[in-house]
């Protein structure tokens, strides 16, 4: 081998290995998983959306607005996780000043919504049979409102699982600690009789 | 000088011995008919549950039962103190046992009631027991059961209205009295 072959080699390695290298870095991890489910989302995104603009106010317009601002915050972690993902920058959850970390039995838990979802699924296709026999009045509020009640649960659940599979944490909504100073009843030090 | 350090030495003891015995000498827990609002926070170490110039509450537990503890006062006197229980009950008759319980205890303390008794100002439920709850709590039928002290009326009341019932047991200052009822006759005339 003279020095020119020696020299075109070298030029080649160099070039494969910059080809590899840029390859590497340009290659965005899969996002397929959060991708299908940001696309279900969006879906009843945009059915709520048409159930609220039907109702101008009342009891059926909170329903559909509760559902549809669920389903609103399920899709912005979604995608707060996607672009994590795809801009490189790693996400973690700290709650109380601790790092989230998913529960050890989240396949037992997915399993679990899973089914849970699949039961309110066909308490609704029910409720909408119900619902479908009235053209108005009363029965048929009520039977809407049924129906809404069934959907919201089911955005409530679905968001669960959506945030338990994509190992976001899933903030509940507790009690907050009494803070009004209201004091509870309690025994004062000393024999009963004497306090009589 | 011998006699002096004796009638010191005597006279020491004597409001020892005078302490001592007025130390527990309350009538309602660590209370005194007359005693200020302000004395009688000191009195109390719960936790005040509402307060205004008539009258101090407090959230507390006694033989085993939630209770409000209420001090009365007039011009600033305490005067009348009551517990009220707040423990609530799915079968009415229950609220006959908590009554029972109060007059157990009062006996305890206070020997046989002056008057025990109970009115059934309608008869409607009179014949079934299990109705009795029900009967206190729409007014028909009253449980009441008194003691007296030198200084303190004391009256354990079960009754009813509206479907609500009160159990009580209540504290009145006997030489207060007078001082309630101008009180009460001031407030009645005021109001007109």
């Amino acid at each position: 081998m003279n020095f020119e072959e020696i020299i075109m080699s070298k030029n080649v390695t160099i070039i494969l290995l910059s080809v590899f290298m840029l390859y590497g870095c340009s290659n965005v991890p899969s996002t397929e998983e959060i991708d299908g489910d940001l696309k279900t989302v969006e879906t009843e995104i945009k059915d709520a959306q048409e159930t609220v603009q039907e109702y101008s106010g009342g009891l059926l317009a909170i329903l559909a607005n509760v559902r549809l601002q669920t389903l609103k915050t399920t899709k912005s972690m979604l995608e707060q996780k996607k672009n994590g993902f795809r801009r490189y920058i790693p996400l973690s959850y700290s709650i109380d000043g601790k790092e989230y970390t998913p529960p050890k039995d989240k396949d037992v838990l997915l399993q679990t919504l899973n089914d849970d979802l699949k039961s309110l699924r066909q308490d609704l296709a029910k409720a909408e049979e119900e619902s479908s026999k009235y053209g108005g009045g009363l029965l048929g509020v009520l039977s809407l409102t049924q129906v809404a009640t069934v959907e919201n649960s089911i955005a409530f659940l679905n968001q669960k699982r959506l945030l338990l599979k994509h190992d976001i944490p899933y903030y509940e909504i507790v009690p907050a600690p009494s803070t009004d100073g209201d004091p509870d009843f309690k025994s004062t030090p000393g024999e009963d009789i004497n306090k009589f | 000088m011998k006699m002096v350090i004796k009638i010191a030495i005597t006279g020491l003891f004597m409001l020892m011995f005078w302490g001592i015995c007025s130390a527990g000498d309350f009538t309602f827990r660590k209370t005194k008919w007359g005693m200020t609002e302000d004395e009688v926070k000191a009195s109390e170490p719960l936790e005040t549950a509402e307060e205004n110039e008539r009258y101090l509450a407090y959230k507390t537990s006694v033989i085993g039962k939630d209770v409000f503890v209420v001090y009365f006062f007039i011009d600033n006197q305490l005067t009348r103190a009551r517990y009220v229980l707040a423990d609530s009950h799915s079968n009415k008759n229950d609220f006959i046992t908590d009554y029972e319980d109060f007059k157990a205890i009062l006996i305890k303390k206070y020997g046989n009631p002056v008057q025990d008794d109970s009115i059934w100002k309608n008869d409607l439920y009179k014949d079934d027991y299990s109705d009795w709850g029900t009967a206190i709590s729409i007014g028909h039928l009253v449980y009441f059961s008194n003691w007296k002290t030198n200084d303190t009326e004391i009256s354990n009341m079960l009754m009813g209205e509206n479907y609500d019932l009160s159990c009580i047991v209540e504290y009145c200052s006997i030489n207060f009295k007078e001082i309630e009822k101008k009180a009460q006759d001031k407030k009645a005339l005021d109001e007109f």
